[in-house]
């Protein structure tokens, strides 16, 4: 067997297992949702984990509208403030403000929008915050840690 | 052009791969072309957790487009060319699995592993032919089954077995075909309940096709090339740009033995 055909049959095998890992350990679904929240620390780190497929994984949830919400909104306990659209997304979740024509549509107004992200997975549940600063020059998102 | 079912083995299997895979890779033209050149240049967006070069538009422009030259293959399918090609299709697409602005569809995910597959199978051309066809379709069984192992592991969460994921991106977000013909027809209790069907039905199949690198070829093919075009037509025809280039590869692989 080449050692091109050996490299490769090792990758594939590795990347196996470390799907195979993530449904039992908490810390590599962390890492998976890191992934799609775009939080991991290290931008390297990030770029080696895109490449494991992730397609239509966890239930990934977002709430995008100009107003701050509280948990309890998040939750479904309160109702949502006019203006704050919701969504569930296949996979990651901040696309559903970016990945799409006409941007200048989702945000009609300029100024502050405040974007929730709630990724869920066999009952462990990450939330982010960011806002979008909506300007004439363009989009800035803020990380909200 | 040569007839393909006269054309040598190894030549047909790249023509039929390189067809599928960029078919594609440029299914959702009419989203990535106004995207890629208007949209993301009109309205940029600036994230600090992305370094400068993988926001840049050109970037993602030029590795959107510079695949579309694979075609000289079908004119020139040399071994230099196919090379060339191969490399061209896995550089292209790993930037976009990592630029700003395209990171976050898949399709870009399985067009790289799949692009790894082929350029695998063009280094090693040399290589007897009993070669080339067992590891070919091994390496492409595994390619395959990592995707949908994935898919699948993912999926095992309530969000998922209970049809809620489903029910809110098909029916109650969706305006494709089918969610609009269902949201007409069936109460919502009903959609509820055929979302889950649909759900469980989405998590077997994926299931099934992840098992690729431990069951039969022939088996996979068969099973396989019914499968994928059949969650692409169950639930939206844009996941056909990620599984178009594993169907290549299931048809390539099989285009081996017919002479």
């Amino acid at each position: 067997m080449s050692k091109s055909t050996r490299y490769l049959y090792a990758v594939l095998g590795i990347v196996w297992l470390w799907i195979s890992a993530a449904a039992v350990v908490p810390s590599l679904g962390r890492i998976a949702v890191d992934k799609m929240h775009l939080q991991t620390p290290v931008f390297l780190n990030w770029a080696m984990v895109q490449f494991i497929p992730s397609m239509y994984n966890f239930g990934n949830q977002i709430w995008i509208g100009p107003a701050a919400l509280t948990t309890d909104m998040i939750e479904g306990r309160q109702p949502l403030p006019p203006g704050t659209k919701h969504f569930w997304v296949n996979h990651y979740p901040l696309r559903q403000t970016y990945f799409r024509l006409r941007r200048d549509l989702l945000f009609k107004q300029y100024g502050t929008f405040y974007i929730y992200l709630k990724s869920s997975y066999r009952g462990i549940v990450w939330v982010q915050t960011y806002r979008m600063q909506v300007t004439p020059e363009g989009w800035t998102l803020v990380d909200e840690k | 052009m040569m007839d393909i079912k006269n054309m040598p083995p190894k030549v047909r299997v790249v023509y039929i791969f390189v067809s599928f895979w960029l078919l594609g890779w440029f299914i959702k033209a009419a989203f990535f072309f106004p995207y890629l050149f208007r949209e993301i240049t009109q309205t940029p967006l600036t994230n600090d957790f992305f370094p400068t070069l993988w926001t840049e538009p050109l970037l993602a422009q030029g590795a959107y487009v510079l695949p579309a030259l694979a075609m000289v293959i079908f004119f020139r399918p040399s071994v230099f060319i196919c090379r060339m090609v191969a490399m061209v299709m896995v550089s292209c697409a790993a930037i976009l699995v990592l630029h700003q602005d395209t990171c976050n569809d898949a399709m870009f995910v399985t067009s790289f592993w799949s692009a790894v597959w082929f350029l695998w199978l063009v280094v090693n051309w040399e290589k007897g032919d009993d070669y080339l066809v067992t590891h070919s379709r091994r390496i492409g069984q595994w390619v395959i089954g990592v995707v949908f192992w994935a898919g699948f592991v993912g999926k095992l969460t309530p969000e998922y077995w209970s049809g809620e994921v489903f029910y809110n991106i098909f029916f109650v977000q969706n305006n494709e075909w089918l969610g609009v013909w269902l949201n007409t027809h069936l109460s919502v209790h009903q959609a509820h309940v055929f979302a889950a069907v649909i759900s469980g039905f989405v998590i077997f199949a994926e299931f099934f096709i992840s098992l690729a690198p431990f069951l039969p070829f022939p088996l996979i093919a068969r099973w396989g090339l019914i499968l994928l075009p059949a969650i692409a037509l169950f639930s939206t025809w844009k996941i056909f740009s990620v599984v178009s280039c594993l169907i290549g590869i299931l048809l390539a692989c099989r285009s081996w033995k017919k002479i």
